[in-house]
């Protein structure tokens, strides 16, 4: 006869001892800065109604905007002087060197004042032959900002886009070669589809960052949220309850593009691996859809 | 055997040291942007000790006053051609007060409209730096009233746009510096505009008068509206006096004031004391003559004098 089976032994997680520790170490500096904020001179109160007052929307409105626009900009020129800096034409190739070089070289701040005090050396803007306008008039805050900005995003941008041209196999090109496709065919339908891959998550950085450097602007009075923040707390002294605000607005649309970045970065990984992975819905609908069958469904 | 261990350690120690140094000689270099007030005023003062005396203790042991200026306004307060002293007429008054009282008033460069929550949360001790005295700022610090200036209207020499007042501006662009008792001005010129029937006026406010200056020279804007002095001052001196000029009268002239804290009662009394002292003595009238700026003497030295 066989011995009867022996008992099952006991099984015991492996205890984390230090993980209490650090989880209660940490919990105790949270602690301090909760209760640190809580005897701070702020006047908390004023933060909801200044987060929907009209003065900090419309800074809000003026922020997505001029982000947008200079990022757009900042794109078309980015593809143009990608492109021009691969040509194997010298004249095209050393300008758009030149563009890339002077653009990124400078701050962006320095660009954007030169923008706005462009009527001290220029007094009027013309385009030969077609238009005339007097600087000033030309020069806005908005169209500065959108100049400088723009001219400076686009800088890196065909950094991003040469970076993206390049990473495509340079087989594509033979093939698509081989089959008799011109320069321009090629590049819209085999490289650049390819290439979005690798340009897709960068520019997306890109524009968060682009959300955020807008408050520059401000130093050449573009309405944007944080100068129509400070034009509120010069007068009401309420420095930090109005950055608060603002900080939070920033968060806002940070967090909300970075969202829609995800999703387009994954329309542009269709095709790279056999199944996308889940995104954080589709998982969450599985898990909620698992846990009520209390099982595995497929 | 390889040797190769023994030389690796060696030279990423050496490597390490040489960082090390470069981030300590770094951190080490770090300048603020605080400036003493280095110009010499045409008389020196020199140590009241009675004054002296009335000095909280605090500020007489550190022996520092630290005043905080919007060092851009020529010639109330603006950096010398060095680039890094502080000159001009308020300095050189916190130079003659200073020495009654026998500290340094060192000036450091901070935006104009930052100045009273500055000094409110105690990173400056008090604001000198051509301030209005007015009932609204009142409300938030004490003012020693030193000198009297009003506004001023500052336009491209030539005056194109014909302007000779306030009302002249409504439908123009007028640039001036934000946080100012000129910003005042020009909203309350917006109601005379309206009710008069003309077009608003399009301000735009800048963090510095110099901005707003550099707008005239570019001819985005008709004029700038300033003190006085500073007015007088850039229409003498900037382009050898062919940029600008001053169109039309002083405006709702006030005191100017040195702001300190409420609770400061001690040493606003002792800044007033001085100031009165370099009044009898004839340290002030010095100052001003100096400066050519005489037009604005304030001889009573009140504490929160303006309206």
């Amino acid at each position: 006869m066989a011995d009867p089976a022996p008992a099952a032994p006991r099984a015991v997680p492996v205890r984390h001892y230090g993980r209490y520790v650090a989880a209660t170490l940490v919990l105790a500096v949270v602690a301090l800065f909760v209760v640190a904020a809580s005897k701070a001179q702020i006047s908390y109160g004023v933060i909801p109604d200044y987060l929907t007052s009209p003065i900090i929307l419309d800074g809000l409105r003026m922020t997505v905007y001029i982000s947008v626009a200079a990022q757009l900009v900042g794109i078309a020129l980015g593809v143009l002087f990608a492109v021009m800096r691969l040509s194997k034409n010298p004249v095209v190739a050393s300008v758009s060197w030149f563009y890339i070089w002077f653009f990124r070289g400078t701050p962006v701040l320095v660009q954007l004042v030169i923008w706005f005090n462009l009527s001290l050396v220029f007094q009027t803007f013309t385009i030969p032959g077609i238009y005339s306008m007097s600087m000033n008039s030309f020069m806005t805050p908005f169209v500065a900002a959108l100049l400088g900005l723009g001219l400076n995003e686009g800088a890196y941008m065909a950094e991003i886009v040469r970076a993206g041209i390049i990473s495509v196999d340079e087989g594509q090109t033979e093939a698509a070669q081989a089959l008799g496709m011109t320069a321009g065919q090629l590049m819209r339908r085999v490289v650049l589809p390819q290439a979005m891959r690798v340009i897709v998550p960068p520019t997306g950085n890109e524009f968060i960052n682009m959300l955020k450097t807008s408050s520059l602007a401000s130093l050449v009075l573009l309405g944007e949220l944080f100068r129509n923040a400070a034009n509120i707390y010069t007068r009401s002294l309420q420095t930090i309850e109005l950055l608060l605000v603002i900080s939070a607005w920033y968060l806002v649309l940070t967090s909300v593009f970075s969202v829609g970045q995800y999703y387009v970065e994954r329309r542009f990984a269709r095709g790279a691996a056999r199944a996308l992975p889940d995104t954080p819905l589709q998982r969450l609908r599985r898990n909620l859809r698992r846990g009520r069958t209390g099982g595995r469904i497929r | 055997m390889s040797p190769a261990p023994a030389h690796r350690t060696r030279r990423s120690a050496a490597v390490g040291t040489v960082l090390a140094a470069l981030l300590l000689a770094s951190a080490c270099g770090g300048s603020s942007s605080t400036t003493s007030s280095g110009s010499t005023p045409s008389a020196a003062s020199s140590k009241d000790a009675a004054l002296a005396a009335k000095l909280p203790a605090a500020v007489a042991s550190a022996g520092v006053v630290k005043v905080g200026s919007d060092v851009s306004y020529a010639p109330v307060e603006f950096f010398d051609t060095d680039g890094k002293t502080v000159t001009g007429i308020d300095p050189d008054l916190a130079k003659a007060v200073g020495d009654k009282l026998g500290v340094r008033f060192e000036f450091t460069n901070a935006t104009f409209d930052g100045l009273i929550p500055a000094v409110q949360s105690k990173r400056f001790d008090i604001v000198w730096s051509a301030m209005s005295d007015t009932k609204d700022r009142q409300a938030k610090l004490d003012f020693v009233d030193y000198f009297n200036a009003g506004t001023s209207i500052l336009v491209k020499k030539g005056n194109p746009e014909k302007i000779n007042s306030l009302d002249d501006l409504c439908g123009k662009t007028v640039a001036l510096q934000r946080g100012t008792t000129q910003e005042d001005v020009a909203t309350k010129q917006q109601d005379a505009c309206k009710t008069a029937g003309k077009p608003a006026i399009n301000v735009l406010p800048f963090d510095k008068d110099t901005d707003a200056l550099t707008q005239i020279k570019s001819g985005r804007a008709v004029a700038d509206v300033n003190d006085f002095p500073v007015a007088a001052y850039n229409a003498k001196t900037s382009g050898g006096g062919n940029d600008f000029q001053v169109v039309g009268e002083q405006i709702a002239a006030g005191p100017y004031g040195v702001g300190l804290r409420k609770e400061d009662a001690q040493l606003r009394d002792a800044v007033q004391g001085a100031l009165k002292a370099i009044i009898a003595d004839g340290t002030y009238d010095k100052v001003l003559a100096k400066w050519n700026v005489e037009k604005g003497s304030l001889k009573q030295a009140a504490i929160n004098g303006g309206s």
